[in-house]
């Protein structure tokens, strides 16, 4: 299997997910390089908007993938994750779209083939030779802290035929985090949506939304919510300022990171809005 | 374009005319998490649609507001997938010019789709100073505080377009001149 990385347009503003990923990839031994020049997969926007460039967006990262060897791509954002995911399906799917992508790609000169899987990076950890080395890795379990997995709408859905989990009750966080020693919590939110971009022209009603999910994780005595996705945690943890909550938004990679003893101003910790000194404490 | 014209070409629009289906159970309405902040919910927009109301259907929020978090998909009992549907929906909007008044979402998107084919990849900051410029004020002061810590703490100043941009343009209006001859 060779992996290649999809990192995606939110990642780099993401509090500490690109240092994170950085550091636990060097003590996993995993080389993750970059999509050569990838381009903006076009997220929801363009579904809405331009029906073909909404394939081709996704199809250009995926065919430069395949031009360069890889077999999979790997991406830590849950848009970008069903987007490429869902583009390659209607791409499989449907001959008259699946010629035009390939069209507008050979502008570029690529040959769009729709072969690499895709796969979250959570996932990309899970598979059994790299979890071994997770688990080998561990050297600060993280005992006795309460977390709350926060998986949010995209990384389980839509369910296109390729999925690693259930729709509403996925587990593959909970699994990876109980390796790391943590208690996992459950509670009724883990799914539940935190408005996504409607955050910015809808805030009110996404407030009540983001509302849901953290009253249910303190309910539960989560000392931190721990997010998979750049725009889920930013949308999870500003908001909390508004609505007069102060539990910690960590990304999985930082809790990784810490229980393989490296220090958290190298996992971008510092970066969080909401300090994460509780979680700090306790391990 | 009279009303049935427009659901003609929903209907003809990728799963577009899976709304044909709908047996409104409403589980959808029940699971959507943007239904407070809809006009309707999906299952009476669909029933409008089906009963040739399709212009007030086009002139709700509801399909734009949609957050993609497709629940109501996952959970229809007749298979149809609603969020695909919203999108078909948006789409006819833009062609048709039938937005509902006053949603800002209309112009993220737009503002979103800006910076892509300007610089090949998002950069928050320009399409936030995007949207900004297209923006009614009011949103943009009531959506204060996520977008002032936004810029505060993590914005990139500098924004690097991709190597091939030139190549990445052309490959997307010649999607555009392909959707358009279609
Ligand atoms: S869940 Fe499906 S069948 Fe039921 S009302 Fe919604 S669209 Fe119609
Ligand atoms: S995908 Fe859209 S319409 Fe469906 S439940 Fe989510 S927000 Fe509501």
């Amino acid at each position: 299997m060779k992996a290649v990385f999809y990192p995606g347009c939110t990642l780099s503003t993401a509090a500490g997910y690109k240092e994170s990923i950085e550091q636990v990839n060097r003590v996993l031994q995993v080389e993750l390089p970059e999509v050569d020049d990838w381009s903006c997969c076009g997220a929801t926007a363009y579904f809405s908007l331009d029906e073909l460039v909404a394939l081709v967006l996704p199809a250009r990262n995926i065919a430069i993938a395949e031009r360069d060897g890889y077999d999979w791509i790997v991406t830590p954002c849950n848009a970008c994750y069903a987007t490429l995911r869902k583009a390659k399906a209607i791409l499989a799917d449907n001959e008259d779209l699946r010629q035009k992508a390939k069209q507008a790609l050979e502008e570029e000169g690529l040959s769009y083939r729709g072969k690499p899987f895709i796969r979250h990076l959570l996932d990309f950890y899970l598979l059994p030779e790299v979890f071994e080395k997770v688990k080998e890795n561990v050297v600060k379990p993280l005992t006795g802290l309460r977390v709350a997995p926060y998986y949010g709408c995209q990384y389980s859905r839509p369910q296109v035929g390729d999925e690693t989990d259930d729709a509403e009750n996925p587990v593959n966080l909970d699994r990876l985090l109980e390796a790391l020693g943590a208690e996992v919590v459950d509670y009724s939110a883990k799914t539940a949506c935190c408005g996504a971009a409607q955050m910015v022209a809808h805030e009110d009603g996404c407030l009540r939304l983001v509302n849901r999910i953290v009253k249910a994780a303190q309910q539960k005595g989560a000392d931190a919510i721990v997010a998979i996705c750049p725009l889920c945690q930013f949308n999870v943890e500003t908001a909390q300022k508004k609505l007069g909550y102060n539990i910690p938004v960590v990304f999985f990679t930082q809790l990784m990171g810490l229980a393989f003893g490296i220090p958290h101003v190298n996992l971008g910790m510092k970066k969080l809005l909401i300090p994460a000194d509780t979680v700090l404490a306790k391990i | 374009m009279e009303a049935k014209g427009l659901l003609k070409e929903l209907l003809e629009l990728p799963g577009g005319d899976q709304i044909l289906k709908c047996i409104q159970c409403g589980t959808c309405t029940g699971s959507c998490p943007m239904s407070d902040v809809m006009d309707y919910g999906p299952r009476r927009l669909f029933a409008l649609i089906k009963d040739g109301s399709i212009k007030e259907a086009l002139r709700s929020n509801t399909y734009w507001v949609c957050a993609s978090c497709y629940f109501c998909t996952v959970r229809c009992p007749r298979g149809i997938k609603i969020t695909d549907v919203m999108y078909a929906l948006k789409e006819l909007s833009v062609k048709q010019g039938f937005y509902p008044a006053g949603e800002p979402t209309v112009k993220m998107y737009q503002a979103f789709r800006e910076t892509v084919e300007e610089y090949g990849r998002l950069s928050e900051a320009k399409m936030m100073q995007k949207f900004g410029m297209k923006a009614p004020l009011d949103v943009i002061k009531k959506a204060p505080l996520g977008i002032k810590l936004f810029f505060k703490k993590r914005i990139e100043t500098k924004v690097e377009p991709i190597k091939n941009l030139d190549a990445f343009k052309r490959v997307i209006q010649k999607a555009r001149q392909l959707e358009r001859a279609s």
